[in-house]
This record gives C-alpha cells, structure tokens and sequence, in this order.
C-alpha cells in the first residue's frame, strides 16, 4: 500500500476537489486498493512527509519535502492531467 | 432531492453583479463583508480570507475565463454557502499553486465551508462545472442575480 499526502493550503478545499480527481484516475488505471489518499496541509509538508510515499499538492509548500512531490493544480483544471497521472503512477510503481 | 450541492447556499442575495476593484485584496474584501453582512461568515472571515490569499493563491486560469476561488479555515464559518462576485473589470490575482502565473479574473467564487470531509461531492462537481465549457461564459452572461443563482444552482443537477 502506497501513501500519499494531498496538500492544500488548508486542508480542506482544494485537496478535497483533487482526492477525488486522482482517486478515480489511478483507479481508472487499475490502481484500485493499492494506494491510500490522506489530506493535510501545505504546512504539515515538512514533518509529515516522511512518512508518505509521494505528496501532491495544489499549493505552494512553505518548508522541504522528503518525498516526491508532484504538483496537483492541473486536476483543477481539467486538463494537463495525464502527464500528471503519468508521473503518480510512475511513482506508485516504485 | 439531494445531490451534490447538499446544504450548501446558492442565493441571489450573495451574488453581487459589479465589483469595482484594483487589486485581489480590494475585490476579495468587498465580497467577504457582503458575506459578513448576509451572516454567513464571522467578521474574522474577512481577515483571513485576505490574508490567505497571500500566501495560497486560488487564481485559476481555466481555459474559458480565469476565476479565483477565495477561502479560508472554517472557525470563520456560520454557514455553508458560495458567494459569487462579478468583477467590472479584470483583477490580476496569482495562480493557486504557481504564484508567479498571473491570472486576469473575471468573476470570484468565494467559499464559506464549514464540514470540509462531507463536501467531497460538493467540491468535485463544482470544479467539473468549471471545467465544462460553456459554464462559466453563461454564467457572465446573466443580467441578474436571481439568474445567475438559478442557473449555478441548475448545473449540480446535471
């Protein structure tokens, strides 16, 4: 099971939009049950990360991360995100 | 009937059709004390909302029309409801996620939410609105607030 933090400036808005985005594209992909999505904070990046696989985030992060991080704002938009699905499988993989 | 919008407010009465401001800070306070003044928000909202958008931008330049999508924490909160702002003309906000991408907005989407893990549905389908061509135009479109508020309302039964 691979862990990933999904980061917005408060924890609530964007990363809730996006958890579903990505959800249903890596399960489209047939992903399903091999990955768990916890939303956090871009703030809680630097401790938190550690302990994640990958961290996607919809903002900018104030401190390090210490894992991949993919930026997550195409999901928003609608478009650009196969790249980006891409890359998240990519590193799911690993 | 229930669907995605759940108990979230959608009404003409937080819809204002002409905001004149300058800059984000400007535009985003004027929407945020109409909310404080409808009581959906805590005077504090109006604050924090500015002060958010300075350091988490929500510019977003969809395809059709750039929007911003102002928010923050829900201590602020008093009720759940999405004001909706027409700016008279373009304000330049910063891309939520890639500050340093200008975006040239033409209406705000201002959000009062207050149970984040229960409006998945809710936050999902209005980002699916957004991204359906069309949408946002017919939004604009809209000489009242009373149908403006009836067609966004519309597009979560779809």
């Amino acid at each position: 099971m691979k862990r990933i933090l999904l980061v917005c400036g408060s924890g609530i808005c964007t990363s809730t939009a996006v958890n579903q985005k990505v959800t249903k594209a890596l399960e489209d992909r047939g992903l399903k049950g091999t990955f768990q999505i916890t939303q956090g904070k871009a703030s809680e990046v630097a401790e938190k990360s550690k302990q994640y696989d990958l961290v996607i985030s919809t903002t900018v992060l104030g401190g390090e991360c210490h894992c991949p991080l993919i930026i997550g704002t195409p999901f928003l938009l609608g478009r650009g995100t196969e790249p980006v699905v891409d890359k998240i499988v990519e590193v799911l993989k690993k | 009937m229930s669907n995605a919008l759940g108990d979230v407010y959608i009404s003409p009465e937080l819809i204002l059709m002409d905001i004149e401001a300058e800059t984000d800070q400007e535009a985003i306070e004027i929407l945020a004390k109409h909310l404080y003044e409808k009581d959906i928000v805590k005077e504090s909202y109006i604050e924090a909302v500015k002060a958010r958008e300075k350091v988490f931008s929500t510019g977003l330049n969809f395809e059709e029309m750039g929007i911003a999508i102002p928010h923050t924490d829900s201590i602020h909160v008093k009720k759940q409801a999405i004001a909706v702002g027409i700016l008279k003309k373009n304000v330049q906000f910063c891309h939520m996620g890639m500050p340093e991408i200008p975006v040239n907005v033409e209406m705000m989407f201002m959000m009062a939410i207050e149970k984040p893990e229960s409006q998945v549905d809710f936050l999902g389908k209005m980002m699916d609105i957004f991204q359906t061509e069309g949408n946002l135009r017919g939004l604009k479109s809209c000489t009242t607030a009373s149908e403006l508020a009836k067609r966004f309302k519309g597009f979560f039964d779809t």
